[in-house]
Formats: structure tokens, C-alpha cells, sequence
């Protein structure tokens, strides 16, 4: 079945479609990738030097939906240290909490997107199924079931009732008991297995000379997570083992997640049990008491994310101000795992970095002997490509 | 300071000579920030992958304007073995925003390397594709986002 | 509710296209979130489908790039008449936070027609839910 031959929506050569990636392909096999990163550039970085920082957390917020109280985590711990503030134990508690909340509720959501992706619409069902109760509980402490807005400069903005301590861990306890569950499919099933295992490999070496981040770093046996090697918030006293696979290849990554899920649960269980008593917020200057420069690196759901700010005395805008975010990180080593690939590899290694794009969105494959040219989605690719 | 990152410091002062300008240790965030002459940039990678045995991770490049005649500029890599963060800093003015690319000595700086470069108008010399990263095509072709009137 | 809604799907069952214009993911999870078990649209016909050429109704989401731009364009030229929009999220209504930034166009009725604004940052599934709900009614009206 050759790819050239099946055209799968409209070509129009003249027109630049945008999608997330161009294959060079000859035949069925991946010769050359080109990642096309313009798709949501919205210019963030920018629009941050024109508000104020606390204007800011709420764009910040939006950089992704699904991981954005890493990002507010990371945006105001670099404030923080640009402002030499020091937020309240209690609310480092509580950040970390959430923190891990909102990786089981991004690990859970990937996990059931890869199945829907292979077409094991019942899993994705039940997963997603389960991961309501995480989105519930999120709700319960933050007010929202995705926009968190929790995190502020000097703190969090809500407390922790015990009545809602409890129901956290009632409803953690009974989650893991699924995720074990699922940990044994994913590991076992026979469809998910032919899809995964040895689909998208990513060497060790390779991995870390790209860059790579997460669970995609630590499914090549890189043993680096920023909540173990740089602890923040309340990591210096709750330790967090790494999670890593050393078999390099899309189930690992799947995997990591999968395991990483549990540890969260476990952390998140830890720090309701040792979690201070205390204020949950200090206050803290509009405008920036000092000109500084301020960094703090977190580990997001798909990996290492990086915010840095500049600071200008009396100013209540910053200077500067950087966020690099872990997708971005991965994408060299994507390129890596796909060439020299098939074609029919493409969804189901795409979807093990847990990427910040949807199915529906689409990439571009050229063919090297005759410059055809075809754009077509990723979950068309997946179903009518299977080899 | 913890020994491995004394020993760190000064492989550094020796290798860089007149390139090492300075240098601040956070030993409680286990961050060590060197600040370097631009030319010395490429050898202080070299100094890095020598004293980790390759094992470090660059974590991005961070180009900044921040409004006076030069650009910043942060390398922030993380050490596996000595288990410390590295942001190495250095400048270039303005009239000559120009530094030499390092993908040959560390190839996950590619895409930041085009990025600062798109954003802030810095050529990268020896970089092999300096194309457009994130802008669209259409954007006028002196028109660098990130820099300051 | 959802009564009307089982009513009205027995005449007809809209199948969605789902596209994003450079939204940041949270509305994008949510109608999705309306498909699972807990809020569950499949059982009254609606479904999500990734071609064009065989949507009832456009779902929306994102401050609509200018990379974007183009795509929806074309993506509502390839859609068969009857066609609907639904802008889904306050960055589809109206640009949300990302209005004035550079690389934006400032929501989806910039590029096309919108049939519904469903606002929210993001709109619960349930309302989500009840946007097609009140696109069904428009549409039943003769709207």
C-alpha cells in the first residue's frame, strides 16, 4: 500500500497548509521530518512584557490548558525568586498537591487519547471514565475543573478544608486500585503491545543529546526529573522516585506515565498527611522590589519547563520573560524517532511525547521520488494506515 | 560549595582564561551561574562535556533585550553527574548581534539557536538552517519581536 | 434537557467536526469530555468525525491564529450545506486573553459566520452540551 497513491482530503501544493509536521517519504518509510511550529505561536513572550505580573499569570495560564497549573506554578516561584519572597509552608503543601493532581489528570487523559488513537474506543472510554473523578476533586480545591488559577505570587489562592483532605485521599485510593488495573492491560494487551513496543525508538545517547525531557527522556533510561534532581515546593520533604523504562520506544513512554500516575497518588498522599498548619499566602509588592532575574524549572506533565523573568526596580511589568516549554524540548528528538520509520508509525509515536496538539490536527507527507505532496490527520493516519 | 562543583569553577578559570569574566554559586539551589566573553562559549561546552562525560542536558537558550546597547544571553544546562545547574551568561552588542553556533558541539541547541535568532535578530554562525521557526512566512523580514525601540 | 435534545436527534443526528485554531487545549479537552461515559452526546447521534466533507456542525475552539486562519477557511469551504458554527470558548468568542497579541486574530468570527458562542474559560461539558442544544433549537426554529 503505497502513500502516494491515496490521497486523504484536498491537495492544494500553492496553498501552505499548516501542519504540525512535513514527512519526506519514500514509499512507506519516513525518510526526512521538519517539525512547522508556527501553528499556535501566539506571542506570548511578548504580550508579558506589556502586563503586569499578575495580568500575566492569567496568559500564562493559557500557554496549556491541560498542564497550567505547572506553568503557574513555575511563573510564580520565578517571580518569587526574582522578588526574594518566600511563600508559607502550607502552600507549598498545596501546591504540590495540585501539582500532582494535575499529572494524574494529564497522564490519564494521553493514556486514554493513545487508545482512542489505535482505536481502543472502550479503554479511552473507561479511562476517561475514571479520570472524572480527578477532575472532580481538582474542582472541589481549586473551584474549576481545568483552569486552576491557584497558584499566586506568595502562595495559593484557597485553603484546604479537612473534610476535603479526606475525600481526597478516598478518592485517590479507590483510582489506584483502576490504574493498577490498567497498568496490567497496558502492559499485556496483545493490540496495544503490536501498536507501541518498538514503535518511535529513541536511544539513550540520542535522547539526551537532543534534549529530550519527561517521560519521553525517562522512557530512554534517562534517569532525570526535576522534582527528584531540583526539588521545589514541598519536594525537599516529600522525596519523589524517578520513574524510568529502559526500552526506548513508545510503550516505555507510555508506561513512565502509567507508573508515574501511582507515584503521584502516593506523593499526593504523603503530603496530606504531613501538610503544616499555617497561612496560605503572604503578601506581596505590585511592583518588583528590586531589579533582579528570577528562574524556576518544574516538571510538568510532559516534562522539563523552564520560566525566567527579568525585573526592573519599581516596574510592574517584567523586563523579560521566557517560558520554554518540555513539548518544545522533545521535538528534536521526535524527528529522531520517526526517521528512518514507517509511515503508519507516525500517529502512535507522535502520541507517545503526549504532544500539545490534537488529533485532528494534521501533517504533510512528501514523496521524494515524485513531490507529491499530501496533508492528511493524524487519526485518518492512524486508522487507514495500520500496517 | 560542594567539592565537584569547587573543581567545576576552576577546570573553567584555567580552560577559558581571559573568556571567564565571573561567576555566582546558589549552593541550596544547586545553581551555578558563569558569566563568560562570547567568544569563549564554544570551549566552555567543551569544558562541560569533558567534566560530565557527556552526560548533561541543555535545558534552552534564553536571548533577552533589555533595552540597554547589548543582548543577554543564558545557556541553562543541567549536569547529570555533579547533579548542578549550569546557566552560563554572555553578551553581544547590539551593532554585532552575532555569536558562533554550537549544534556541533551540542545538538539540542538547534532549535533554540534559531528561535533567539528569529526573535531577536542574533546570527548564529555555522548554524546549518536559520530558517523561520515559529513567525509566519509573511512577516516582514526585519521584524524581530523581541527586540526593544 | 435532555429530552429535547433525544427529540430532536431522532430527526437528525449532527456530526461534529472539532478543530482548533491555536487554542491552548482546555476547551479541546472538554468536548471531548462530552463524548465519555459521564456526559455521554454519543447516545443521542452526535458524533465527532475528522473530515470536513462530512460535518453538520463546526465546534470551534481557539483565538484563531493566523496560521489558522487560512485552514478554517478552507475547512468551511469543504463543509456540505446545511453547516454551523459553534465557537466554543471565550478565545472562539471574542480572542479572550490573547486579544492585541501579535500572532492572533482575535476569535472565529473574524474568519466566518458563528451560529453559537458558547463562552467559558473552559465551558464545562455541560455547557458545551447546552450549546448544541441551543443550536438545535436555532436550527428547528429556521433560524
Amino acid at each position: 500500500m503505497s502513500t502516494t497513491k491515496v490521497i486523504v482530503g484536498p491537495v492544494h501544493p500553492a496553498l501552505h497548509e499548516p501542519e504540525r509536521f512535513v514527512f519526506k517519504v519514500d514509499g512507506e518509510v519516513v525518510v526526512d521530518v521538519e517539525p512547522r511550529l508556527g501553528y499556535v505561536h501566539r506571542g506570548i513572550e511578548k504580550a508579558l512584557t506589556e502586563r503586569s505580573f499578575t495580568q500575566g499569570l492569567y496568559l500564562i495560564e493559557r500557554i496549556c490548558g491541560i498542564c497550567n497549573v505547572a506553568h503557574t506554578l513555575a511563573a510564580v516561584q520565578a517571580i518569587e525568586d526574582a522578588f526574594n519572597v518566600e511563600p508559607p509552608k502550607r502552600a507549598k503543601y498545596l501546591r504540590t498537591i495540585v501539582h500532582e493532581l494535575n499529572r494524574i489528570h494529564s497522564h490519564l487523559l494521553l493514556l486514554g487519547v493513545a487508545c482512542e488513537l489505535i482505536g481502543f474506543d472502550t479503554l479511552f472510554m473507561l479511562i476517561w471514565r475514571d479520570r472524572e473523578a480527578v477532575m472532580d476533586i481538582i474542582e472541589m480545591v481549586t473551584g474549576n475543573r481545568v483552569m486552576s488559577a491557584y497558584n499566586i505570587i506568595g502562595g495559593v489562592r484557597r485553603n484546604v478544608s479537612d473534610h476535603e483532605v479526606l475525600e481526597m485521599k478516598k478518592v485517590l485510593e479507590a483510582l489506584v486500585e483502576k490504574v493498577k488495573q490498567y497498568k496490567e492491560v497496558f502492559a499485556e494487551d496483545p493490540t496495544i503491545r503490536a501498536r507501541f513496543v518498538d514503535v518511535g525508538r529513541l536511544s539513550r545517547a540520542k535522547a539526551l543529546a537532543l534534549g529530550a525531557v519527561g517521560p519521553t527522556a525517562r522512557g530512554s533510561g534517562v534517569k532525570v526529573d526535576v522534582r527528584a534532581e531540583e526539588p521545589y515546593a514541598a519536594f525537599d520533604e516529600v522525596p519523589l522516585n524517578a520513574v524510568v523504562y529502559e526500552e526506548e520506544d513508545s510503550w516505555a513512554r507510555l508506561m513512565v506515565r502509567i507508573d508515574e500516575t501511582l507515584e503521584s497518588a502516593r506523593v499526593i498522599e504523603e503530603c496530606l498527611d504531613k501538610m503544616p498548619t499555617g497561612p496560605v499566602r503572604v503578601r506581596v509588592p505590585e511592583v518588583a522590589p528590586q531589579s533582579s532575574e528570577g528562574f524556576s524549572v518544574v516538571e510538568a506533565p510532559r516534562g522539563e519547563l523552564l520560566h525566567h523573568v527579568y525585573t526592573e526596580k519599581g516596574n510592574d511589568k517584567p523586563l523579560r520573560y521566557r517560558v520554554r516549554t518540555p513539548t518544545y524540548a522533545n521535538i528534536p528528538s521526535v524527528c529522531e524517532m520517526l526517521k528512518g520509520g514507517y509511515v503508519a508509525d507516525i500517529p502512535a509515536a507522535l502520541v507517545s511525547i503526549d504532544p500539545c496538539f490534537s488529533c485532528t490536527d494534521r501533517v504533510a507527507l512528501v514523496d521524494v521520488r515524485t513531490s507529491e505532496r499530501v496533508s492528511v490527520d493524524l487519526l485518518t493516519l492512524a486508522r487507514r494506515y495500520w500496517r | 560549595m560542594v567539592e565537584e562543583h569547587v573543581e567545576l569553577v576552576e577546570a573553567f578559570k584555567r580552560g577559558l582564561g581571559g573568556g571567564f569574566l565571573s561567576y555566582e554559586y546558589d549552593a541550596k539551589r544547586r545553581a551555578l551561574k558563569l558569566f563568560v566573553e562570547r567568544g569563549a562559549l564554544t570551549k566552555a561546552f567543551e569544558l562541560i562535556n569533558e567534566a560530565c562525560g557527556g552526560e548533561y542536558h541543555v535545558t534552552t537558550i534564553t536571548g533577552a533585550d533589555l533595552g540597554g546597547d547589548e543582548v543577554e544571553f543564558t545557556y541553562s544546562l543541567w549536569l547529570l553527574p555533579q547533579k548542578l545547574r549550569v546557566m552560563i551568561k554572555t553578551k553581544a552588542p547590539k551593532s554585532d548581534p552575532r555569536l558562533r553556533s554550537l549544534v556541533s558541539v551540542a545538538p539540542a541547541t538547534i532549535l533554540y539557536e534559531r528561535e533567539v535568532h528569529e526573535m531577536l535578530g542574533v546570527v548564529f554562525e555555522g548554524h546549518p538552517n536559520l530558517e523561520r521557526l515559529f513567525l509566519p512566512e509573511d512577516w516582514p523580514k526585519n521584524f524581530y519581536p523581541l527586540r526593544r525601540k | 434537557m435532555l429530552l429535547r435534545l433525544a427529540t430532536w436527534a431522532r430527526l437528525r443526528s449532527p456530526w461534529i467536526l472539532h478543530v482548533n485554531t491555536g487554542a491552548c487545549n482546555s476547551c479541546d479537552i472538554e468536548v471531548l469530555a462530552a463524548l465519555t461515559p459521564r456526559f455521554d452526546v454519543e447516545r443521542f447521534g452526535i458524533l465527532l468525525k475528522p473530515s470536513p466533507r462530512h460535518a453538520d456542525v463546526l465546534v470551534v475552539t481557539g483565538a484563531v491564529t493566523r496560521q489558522a486562519a487560512e485552514r478554517i477557511k478552507r475547512i468551511y469551504e469543504q463543509s456540505p450545506d446545511p453547516k454551523f458554527v459553534m465557537a466554543v470558548g471565550t478565545c472562539a468568542c471574542s480572542g479572550g486573553v490573547f486579544q492585541n497579541c501579535y500572532g492572533v486574530l482575535g476569535g472565529v468570527d473574524k474568519v466566518m459566520p458563528v451560529d453559537v458562542y458558547v463562552p467559558g474559560c473552559p465551558p464545562r461539558p455541560d455547557a458545551i452540551i447546552y450549546g448544541v442544544l441551543k443550536l438545535i433549537e436555532k436550527v428547528t426554529k429556521g433560524g
